[in-house]
């Protein structure tokens, strides 16, 4: 690991760099009209179209690795028989600037799930195509939780160049061999590494911020979880909950998905998988019309099950970075953190 | 569908329209691209507004419209008797759709207040199923065509069809829509039927609810939800009674 | 005198020490290929179910193509949709792929309506099998109600194939009423095979029936058999496992002993959809068969 420093113009000049080397760019960026406006992670042309210092986007980079329909193959129907076509698995470079670590996290934790039996072409080879440079958090708001999950605003997790901000730019700390490679490729747009202190004291600050946010162990929740399946705790817990998706769509590591065939046309199609969500019923439901999920109440506990006992015991990574959108997009006011430190209460853990 | 030795049965359809605005008939007749194919797919026997040829002989018919006048009653019996299935299509013909606003009213208050003092002759407004056996309920106002060309397809090979369970929320989500509650109006989304793709909070308009309830939706915490974002109870009635799809849920 | 009353000691088994293995996985062939097959033959074997056989066009692929008893296929039907389908034909069989659909989806209907020479896809096999070797030299119990004899019936074919390795065959099937009862032109073949013993009750009968009425665990009644020497195999709706498996407990017969078919909703079948999660299991990878044991520490499973 080694250290660099990145002003605000060679920050800009990079974008050009980049996007003139024929690499796709993403960045936080303003999108949308009057109230509709906010941030989101999108292409962009030019430096000037990137916001980095007005907090967390709404969406999260999962889009990137993951989209939200994508073709798996497609089929045309030819005289008695049908040929099917394969989808190209080679993806355009693509270098995320600005993901925040709470974002740059959640690749690296869904890879375990990609690749533990059947790897997933498609994921593995946007991953590969993709360098993601993190930019550290300062804490956004009172739904951040990254602290809890074992992450902080900044987390190196899954980032291959973190950038902390300091006076007049960025100290940018180059984690992995994509990041080498990107620092090898632009070497003259990053300089001698000179404020390591200041960084670290904005790291130090916009930790305690998050840490005040939610003081939970994620360790007694796990085992509280594992043995509490059946608690009267779940009983209503999803009282408030529409099961509208909105916090797995939203979530950086949500990746359940939905098969379906796709009419284009009368004679071929596509098939695709979509974004899915394990909050609505339809997901579950046998061809015999049985449900073995089939209240609310179940739902919603294999959500937070799922994210902190299920998938750490089968992948060693909680399936959460503590990002809290679910928390600010839930239209019912369901809150993670309060459900966490509910639990975290049952189990004797700090409080 | 030849790979699978398949001929698909040209179902042969009548359209027929009662008391309604004739929109999702048009609906019927719209999205050109695939107009031809599904033109092709069916065997139009009486359409009114595709086509001046009238048969008898259909096998499916398409009812729009709700019953609010006696005369009509006779009418849709006859096509009761002569339709192997017989779907009724749009808010009106499901549910009674915004004719049902009337009645709320004195049946002859009313009659006066439109047709001054020529009145007509007027009856309750009754959705289809309230009147004969409906076999298959597709609602919206209008009408999603492409919800329509799939469930011909799936009527032309003698399919089920699987409409959605969950509420038109899970789709705003799909399209990244921001959601209405959020900027201040009032929306039935969380509660709606799914299945039109939410265009309407798309272009910025709270959900009207045309499509009727969810199979899976959580009433109570709309309510909750609705009245605490400063909605009264008198506006929220309204809407939910707009389309008459929530009757008895007011 | 002196009786030895046969005393059961379930330390003794060597499968106790082993905790139930909630991560074990299926050997994954070339999943994510999709075979070309031909419908070559349709056999009606109730209002609701047909028996399909396909062949692998390929005939390179079709040598390849193998399974064990309990796996299933990914059946596609392009343009509609796929559908996981136990595979219910034998092993040993490489002509042709044997499955038996019940019409109850959009894909399966349209499987009901396609005719000889039909173009499908399939994909797999997935899934865990039932441990046919372990159950050599034992006395198999082979239990179905409804369309569970579909994928019993691939066990049913080993055993009877490789009938000198176990010892006293019991098959037993229940279904609502006789209407319903599948593949009953193969009854009085199962049942002249040397020690094999099929018995078959519906709930309700009706004119022609001459056989017992009642809940399958009838036929368990009165049934004398040494629990530890014993294999049971139990496929079924849900509520069954339950009730059958039970009665299998009162019996003698140890839970690591009992082997089931679980049914989820499968989508991708590579472990990734998360739709067949049972807790941290993926019954698509890690199942569908399971012992009751491992049924039992699952939540939520049936």
């Amino acid at each position: 690991m080694s250290a660099k420093t990145l002003t605000q113009a060679d920050l800009a000049s990079l974008v050009g760099d980049l996007v003139a080397a024929g690499t796709r760019v993403v960045a936080p960026s303003r999108t949308g009209v009057g109230p509709l406006q906010h941030l989101d992670y999108r292409e962009i042309k030019k430096a000037d179209e990137m916001t980095l210092d007005a907090g967390l986007p709404k969406r999260s980079i999962k889009e990137l690795f993951f989209p939200p329909t994508e073709v798996l193959f497609r089929w045309k129907q030819k005289k008695n028989d049908f040929e099917l076509q394969e989808v190209e698995t080679k993806f355009q470079k693509t270098v995320v600037i600005g993901a925040r670590p709470c974002d740059a996290a959640a690749p690296e934790i869904v890879d375990r799930l990609m690749n533990w039996d059947y790897k997933d072409e498609l994921w593995n080879g946007r991953r590969e195509a993709t360098t993601i440079v993190a930019l550290a958090c300062d804490g956004q708001d009172k739904s951040c939780f990254c602290t809890a999950v074992g992450l902080g605003p900044d987390s190196t997790k899954g980032a291959d160049v973190l950038l902390v901000p300091v006076k007049g730019g960025y100290h940018a700390e180059i984690l992995t061999a994509k990041g080498e490679a990107l620092v090898k490729d632009f070497g003259k747009r990053f300089g001698e590494a000179k404020s390591a202190d200041e960084a670290g004291k904005f790291r130090e600050t916009a930790r305690a911020k998050v840490e005040g946010n939610l003081k939970v162990d994620p360790k007694p929740i796990r085992t509280w979880l594992d043995g509490h399946f059946e608690d009267k705790y779940w009983g209503e817990i999803a009282l408030r909950c529409h099961g509208c998706g909105a916090c797995a769509s939203v979530c950086p590591t949500c990746h359940c998905f939905d098969i379906v065939d796709e009419p284009e046309g009368i004679y071929e199609g596509a098939r695709r998988r979509n974004w899915d969500t394990c909050q609505t019923g339809k997901f579950t439901l046998h061809g015999s019309g049985h449900n073995p999920r089939g209240t609310q109440n179940m739902r919603f506990r294999q959500r937070v099950t799922h994210k902190f006992a299920i998938y750490p015991r089968k992948f060693e990574e909680i399936l959460c970075t503590g990002c809290g959108r679910c928390a600010r997009a839930c239209p019912g006011g369901m809150d993670l953190l309060e459900i966490l430190s509910d639990i975290g209460q049952m189990a004797g853990g700090a409080a | 569908m030849k790979y699978l030795r398949l001929e698909p049965k040209r179902p042969r359809i009548g359209v027929f329209d009662f008391t309604s605005c004739e929109g999702c008939e048009l609906q019927l007749a719209n999205h050109e691209e695939t107009l031809v194919p599904f033109l092709k797919a069916i065997e139009v026997v009486n359409f009114r507004e595709v086509s001046s040829y009238k048969g008898e002989d259909y096998d499916i018919a398409l009812i729009e419209g709700c019953i609010s006048r006696d005369d009509e009653v006779g009418r849709i019996e006859k096509i009761r008797a002569q339709a192997k299935v017989l779907v009724a299509i749009g808010s009106c013909a499901c549910f009674g759709g915004v004719n049902r606003l009337k009645n709320a009213y004195n049946l002859d208050e009313a009659n006066k207040e439109v047709y001054g003092d020529k009145p007509k002759s007027t009856a309750k407004v009754r959705a289809i199923k309230e009147v004969v056996k409906v076999d298959l309920e597709i609602p919206g106002c209008p009408i999603n065509k492409l919800e329509v060309e799939r469930i011909v397809q799936c009527l032309a090979f003698e399919v089920p069809f699987n409409f959605p369970v969950y509420p038109v929320c899970v789709e705003c989500k799909q399209r990244f829509t921001t959601c209405m509650m959020e900027k201040g109006q009032l929306c039935l989304g969380s509660i709606a039927q799914a299945g039109c793709n939410a265009p309407c909070p798309a272009g910025g308009l709270g959900c009207w609810g045309c499509r009727g309830p969810a199979p899976d939706h959580n009433f109570e915490e709309f309510m909750t939800l609705a009245k605490q974002r400063g909605f009264s109870e008198k506006e929220i009635s309204e809407r939910l009674g707009f389309f008459g799809g929530f009757e008895g849920r007011r | 005198m002196n009786i030895l009353l046969h005393r059961y000691d379930i330390t003794q088994e060597d499968d106790f020490h082993a905790l139930p293995d909630f991560n074990r996985k299926a050997t994954l062939q070339h999943v994510d290929k999709v075979y070309k097959a031909e419908i070559t033959n349709i056999i009606r074997l109730t209002e609701m179910e047909k028996l399909f056989h396909f062949r692998i066009l390929d005939p390179k692929e079709r040598d390849t193509f193998s399974f064990l008893p309990g796996q299933f296929v990914m059946l596609e039907v392009p343009g509609y949709g796929e559908v996981p389908i136990s595979i219910s034909g034998s092993p040993t069989n490489k002509g042709y792929v044997e499955l038996c659909i019940r019409k109850a989806g959009v894909v399966t209907s349209m499987l009901h309506r396609a005719g000889r020479g039909a173009r499908v896809g399939i994909r797999g096999p997935f899934g865990t099998h039932f441990p046919m070797g372990k159950m050599k030299g034992s006395d198999i119990l082979l239990i179905a109600g409804g369309l569970g004899l579909a994928p019993l019936r691939a066990p049913i074919f080993h055993v009877t194939e490789n009938r000198s390795d176990y010892r006293n065959v019991h098959i037993m099937y229940g279904t609502k009423d006789p209407s319903q009862l599948l593949f009953d032109y193969q009854y009085k073949q199962w049942e002249r095979i040397d020690g094999v013993n099929l018995s078959v009750i519906v709930e309700r009968a009706d004119d022609t029936w001459k056989g017992p009425v009642g809940l399958i665990t009838k036929l368990m009644d009165g049934m004398k058999i040494v629990g530890d020497e014993t294999y049971a195999i139990v496929c079924g709706p849900p509520v069954m496992f339950k009730f059958v498996c039970n009665q299998l407990g009162k019996m003698g017969v140890p839970m690591h002993r009992m082997f089931v078919s679980l049914e989820r909703r499968m989508h991708c079948g590579m472990g990734k959809c998360c739709r067949c999660n049972i807790g941290s299991t993926y019954t698509c990878v890690d199942g569908p068969v399971f012992d009751y044991w491992s049924v039992m520490n699952l939540k939520e499973a049936i």
